[in-house]
């Protein structure tokens, strides 16, 4: 019973902090239609410019939460800029080339800065663990769910009751509708595409917390961003709540009963399962403007 | 024989009940067009009857088999010919190999191109058989798709308004080829059809839907007689006005 | 025939004689080996790309089954090369074939990622069983016999003058055609009587036989193989670059993309390891942006 409990948590504290790193990849699958192969690198270089800003000018891995997604916020418009504009008008497929030719530049360019070495971010005023009757609460990983709950929460409230939100909600509905209403849709792309990416720099910086990490995690990080998208609904900022904590629990359970080795595979898995049988999610929810 | 017999299909989209229990035959080498309004099913019940959707409840029968689970391949190559309401070509492929295609069983590719050749001949569209079929018009294009219909040696043929769009003068050449195509092949013809001054040079027989149901099934003159058609077409009020 | 198919075919036939005349044949041998290697998936993936409108971004699953059948019958069986292989391809065929009726009914960038999934939970399945070698891998003998030196410069020609062969008979046949509806409008030609669940599996059949193949020559040419090797998502984007490049639907298109690249990538940056990935990447993303519809300008 204590074991199943301690798992449970375990897989709230880490599903929780997987629907916040989805979020950024299903905005811009829903807003832009772009299926973004190359997040998990944006995410990973997050994580370097914490490690970065830590190490060489002393920032806490905390106090650089804002500069990381002030960053990718600016990458993002950044690329919107350079290209995201030309890649709409491609097929599909190619997108998914583009972004995937992406991810190799990133990883690859990061791989030879930093070498292929596991890094990690140190949180000196987090380490230990908390203990709570029979349950054992890591203090980093209750310090990323907090914050992976918090700044959900807030891009909720943006989307739901902000006019910025709306017009965001308004574009990933009906494009040419809501230039009727008199919203310009490049500038929703543009915000999107920045908001998405800061995302992607913020979970990075969450994840240089949890855990150690290489160039090449970013991966296994796009698969779990896809899986929870899919899982959720490629919608709501609730739904990815749901498909974060259901995959948090499959990869805790898998680890567990399997063994780590399995984790990745089980997810692949599921992964396949639900394109083919229910593309749409298993909320059956469609996109953000459905909220 | 009965060419066609479409007994109570009924076919929903999420909630949203299209065909309510729709029966009627028709008989070898009848031509009969089904017209409604815009979303009373006309397309929905062909699309069943070709296989593209499949039916909630109830059954096709084509020469007398049942086909309410065949694929629209297998009923193609039973002698179901169809053409569509947005003409739904090869666009990347010449007009010439899009007959080609429709031909492909049991036969050499010289053989085939020259059968195609043919058939094209038929409809009038021999001189385009060089050019892809997206730089085609709109009225060869329908042309082009009633050819690879034809291909097939159809038995039946589904037209989905096969004149929508049309100048009065490619109207005419279609009609014509049409009752060329029954007097000498006997192929039965169905037609969802908005444009009924076409349709009535060709049909004795005339099926009106209404919101996924059958309300008429008679001849032509009738059917401006008839008051639940009327009700269908102008609403409530017209009823009874002006008799 | 068009002439720019005859000139491949006097091509090839350079390709057969070149062992005797370059200098310097351990290293010719290599690159031509890569560049053939990189042609022959290309050209089977124009088959299910090019003529059926299926990306299989995820088509190096077929690889890595092909190259491991292959090996693990020659290793833990004893049985000689080329029935293994063959039983390799098949292997790999018919696990296409099988599972294509499910996987396509998705439809562009949804099929590319089920497959790119189906790649990647392979590699990891390898990597966890034991009869596979497990993360270690598995060790091949090195070839030999007759022909030494030169055998799998034959073995590469062979597959990719195979692979040609197919895509020339699928340009221009019956089958062919029907692919061709498909990948225009699938609906149209189920309406014209093409069963299309089934042309398209055996589109997908085929395309994976040859990649089954092309990854079991690969084995015994490597001599070691490891799951990560063997189910490397590099080498699907570098095949689809190659097919991208040289243009998709065509059946030179595909050579011309994977000699191009190949030679390109060992004339420029054969020395520069390091940067190599980034060169790629960049190289990928500047192609994409610049020449979308490929150096043939089809489709």
């Amino acid at each position: 019973m204590d074991l199943l409990l301690q798992l449970l948590l375990e897989a709230l504290l880490l599903g929780t902090f997987y629907a916040f790193l989805s979020l950024g990849f299903s905005l811009t699958w829903g807003v832009l239609n772009i299926l973004n192969l190359a997040y998990g690198s944006l995410v990973v270089l997050g994580s370097y410019l914490a490690y970065s800003l830590f190490n060489a000018v002393g920032v806490d891995p905390i106090v650089s939460l804002p500069i990381s997604f002030a960053v990718g916020f600016g990458l993002g418009l950044l690329l919107q800029a350079s290209f995201v504009n030309r890649v709409i008008k491609l097929e599909p497929f190619m997108v998914l080339i583009l972004t995937f030719g992406l991810d190799i530049l990133i990883s690859h360019t990061l791989n030879y800065f930093f070498k292929a070495d596991i890094r990690s971010i140190d949180v000196p005023y987090a380490e230990g663990s908390l203990v709570v009757g029979n349950l054992i609460v890591s203090k980093v990983k209750l310090l990323v769910f907090i914050l992976s709950l918090l700044f959900t929460f807030l891009l909720f409230v943006f989307l739901k009751f902000t006019w910025t939100g709306r017009a965001i909600r308004a574009v990933a509905l009906d494009v040419e509708g809501a230039r009727l209403v008199g919203i310009s849709p490049e500038r929703v792309f543009a915000l999107t595409m920045g908001i998405g990416t800061g995302i992607a720099f913020l979970s990075g910086n969450l994840y240089g917390i949890l855990q150690g990490f290489t160039p090449f995690d970013g991966g296994f990080l796009t698969v779990k961003a896809f899986l929870v998208s899919v899982l959720g609904g490629l919608g709501r900022v609730e739904s990815a709540l749901l498909g974060g904590l259901f995959l948090g629990t499959m990869e805790i359970f898998v680890s567990f009963y399997a063994g780590e080795s399995w984790k990745l595979f089980a997810s692949l898995v599921l992964m396949i399962l639900v394109l083919i049988f229910r593309p749409r999610g298993l909320m059956g929810g469609k996109y953000y403007g459905e909220a | 024989m009965r060419a066609l017999e479409v007994i109570g299909v009924e076919k929903s989209f999420g909630g949203n009940k299209v065909l309510k229990g729709i029966s009627f035959g028709v008989e070898e080498g009848e031509t009969v067009g089904i017209v409604g309004p815009n979303g009373s099913g006309k397309t929905t019940l062909l699309n069943v009857i070709g296989g593209v959707i499949r039916q909630d409840r109830g059954r096709v029968l084509a020469f007398g088999k049942d086909i309410s689970s065949r694929r629209p391949s297998e009923r193609a190559r039973l002698g179901i010919g169809r053409t569509f309401q947005i003409t739904r070509l090869f666009s990347n492929l010449t007009a010439l190999e899009n007959v080609m295609i429709a031909l492909h069983y049991g036969s050499s590719l010289p053989a085939t191109k020259e059968k195609a050749l043919e058939i094209l001949e038929e409809v009038g569209l021999s001189h385009k058989a060089k050019d892809r079929a997206s730089s085609l018009s709109l009225a060869q294009r329908k042309r082009l798709e009633l050819a690879r219909a034809l291909a097939l040696q159809p038995r039946v043929l589904l037209l989905d308004e096969v004149f929508a769009g049309l100048n009065p003068v490619s109207i005419k050449e279609i009609v014509d080829l049409l009752k060329r195509l029954r007097e000498e092949r006997r192929i039965t013809l169905i037609l969802a059809e908005h444009v009924l001054k076409a349709l009535f040079q060709l049909t004795e027989r005339v099926l009106v839907l209404s919101e996924g149901r059958l309300i008429f099934d008679g001849r032509p003159e009738d059917m401006a007689q008839n008051e639940e058609v009327i009700k269908a077409y102008l609403g409530e009020r017209y009823v009874g006005k002006g008799s | 025939m068009a002439r720019l198919e005859k000139v491949i075919f006097i091509f090839f036939a350079v390709l057969a004689v070149l062992p005797l005349l370059l200098p310097d044949w351990p290293y010719w041998g290599r690159v031509l080996s890569s560049a053939l290697m990189l042609s022959s998936l290309a050209l089977a993936q124009n088959v299910l790309l090019g003529y059926t409108g299926y990306p299989a971004f995820g088509g190096i699953a077929f690889f890595g089954i092909g190259g491991y059948t292959t090996a693990i019958l020659m290793k833990s069986y004893s049985v000689p090369f080329l029935p293994s292989l063959l039983v390799g391809g098949m292997v790999a065929g018919f696990t296409a074939l099988i599972i294509a009726p499910p996987l396509m009914r998705l439809k562009s960038h949804y099929f590319a990622i089920t497959t790119l999934a189906l790649q990647l939970a392979l590699g990891e399945v390898v990597a966890n069983l034991e009869f596979t070698g497990g993360t270690d891998g598995i060790n091949l003998p090195i070839y030999r016999g007759p022909f030494e030196g030169y055998f799998f410069h034959f073995m590469f020609l062979f597959l990719a003058l195979i692979s040609f062969l197919i895509n020339l008979w699928v340009d221009r046949s019956v089958f062919g055609y029907a692919l061709k509806a498909i990948r225009e409008d699938e609906v149209a030609a189920e309406s014209v009587g093409v069963n299309t669940v089934l042309f398209k599996s055996f589109s997908f059949g085929i395309s994976s036989f040859l990649t089954g193949l092309v990854g079991g020559v690969y084995a015994y040419w490597i001599t070691y193989i490891d799951p990560t090797s063997m189910f490397d998502p590099l080498l699907s984007v570098k095949t689809f670059v190659a097919l991208l490049l040289g243009g998709v639907g065509t059946t030179i298109g595909p050579l011309l993309g994977a000699f191009l690249l190949e030679m390109v990538s060992e004339i420029v940056w054969s020395g520069l390891t390091e940067v190599h990935g980034i060169i790629l990447g960049l190289l990928i993303v500047l192609g994409i942006l610049l020449v979308p519809r490929g150096i043939l300008g089809v489709r």
